[in-house]
């Protein structure tokens, strides 16, 4: 990259963005004292209250027992030789994040050797299903549209030194409130 | 055998986000991400609301799950932001606007310390008039401090393509700023 591009990267990081207004704060820490129901409060729709649940059902409670059996499964397999099995994985996994210390003398860097556990690498959260349920009645008595969203959360860990990966994935339903627009 | 998690878990952030104050949490990374809702909304309230929804999830069902807080936010900021989207699908085409969702009035940025508003005003229309796909990678490298790789990753995108439009990005900024540079 020219020296002029470089000049405008540095430019533009030295501005800060705006800070949120103090309504946004307020909205936020409404949400975060609101009981477990979670009120999503809408500026757009100040007088609309969705209730957001978690749809759990047999199928989803067997599906999160299957992926908990596997992880515990993958982490009691036993390890190639040549790897400390003082660390174990379910250690690894539970594990602070692993934070190299590279030690500098002069002008020397000396190089981390690759750790053996497993650090988090990502996270996806995929919508895969948006379904309309049904037209409700709120509390206000005015028509709503209840939306059900169908999401799955993945996340990824990853053992450097046997380059191993882990993943879980975790379905999870929203059900939101919305008023219905009648024009 | 301990369970591969257990709570709490301490991210990859210089502040340990389970023991630091929401605010504190917000404060240092809630103007980021509402840079980054900016450029997936329509206004300013949206870019607000979806914050809000974000990070109210997040702190109150997230933040002892492994992973980078900071990835885990911006994902479900642009979930958010995409969700908000399909349910506003039905605005006119009169509501619809040409520059991609950016508020004309509305800073980006916050002033800079000893400097008059001017440059920062210059650039803010610059950034204004990138198309919309350069734009988001602009402000997700340079703000959010994402790599290409994560930057491919949240967009769908592979990290060549990201740095290309970055580059893009960089090389148009540059030509819309070029004269105020010698001025």
């Amino acid at each position: 990259m020219d020296e002029s591009l470089l000049e405008l990267e540095n430019e533009l990081r030295r501005l800060r963005p705006s800070s949120p207004s103090a309504k946004l704060l307020k909205h936020i820490e409404a949400g975060l004292v609101a009981p477990e129901t979670r009120l999503k409060i809408s500026r757009s729709a100040p007088a609309v209250i969705s209730t957001i649940g978690f749809w759990l059902n047999w199928r989803t409670v067997t599906a999160a027992a299957a992926v908990a059996a596997f992880v515990l499964i993958l982490v009691t397999l036993p390890r190639p030789k040549g790897i400390d099995s003082a660390a174990s994985a379910s250690q690894a996994l539970a594990a602070a994040p692993v934070t190299p210390v590279v030690a500098q003398e002069a002008s020397a860097v000396v190089p981390v050797p690759a750790v053996d556990r497993y650090q988090p690498v990502g996270a996806a959260s995929v919508l895969y299903d948006l379904k309309e349920d049904r037209v409700v009645t709120v509390s206000d008595k005015t028509p709503a549209r209840r939306l059900r969203y169908r999401y799955v959360d993945t996340y990824t860990w990853k053992n450097p030194a046997t380059n191993a990966s882990l993943k879980w994935s975790v379905p999870r339903d929203e059900v939101r409130v919305l008023p219905a627009s009648l024009h | 055998m301990t369970l591969p998690f257990k709570r709490p878990i301490t991210p990859r952030m210089d502040v340990p986000h389970e023991t630091a104050p929401w605010k504190q949490w917000f404060a240092d990374y809630g103007p980021k991400l509402l840079l980054c809702a900016r450029q997936w909304t329509r206004s300013l309230a949206d870019a607000e609301d979806v914050v809000q929804e974000a990070f109210v999830r997040y702190w109150r069902h997230q933040r002892e799950l492994p992973g980078d807080p900071q990835a885990l936010l911006i994902t479900s900021v642009r979930r958010a932001a995409l969700d908000l989207a399909r349910r506003n699908s039905r605005r006119t085409a009169r509501e619809d606007r040409a520059d991609g969702g950016l508020e004309e009035t509305e800073a980006h940025f916050c002033p800079l310390p000893g400097e008059g508003d001017e440059r920062r005003l210059e650039i803010e229309a610059a950034l204004h008039r990138l198309p919309a796909e350069q734009r988001e990678v602009l402000v997700l490298k340079i703000w959010q401090e994402l790599t290409f790789e994560q930057i491919g990753e949240l967009l769908a995108i592979s990290p060549n393509t990201a740095a290309s439009r970055y580059r893009y990005a960089l090389g148009a900024l540059r030509k819309e700023l070029e004269p105020l540079c010698h001025g």
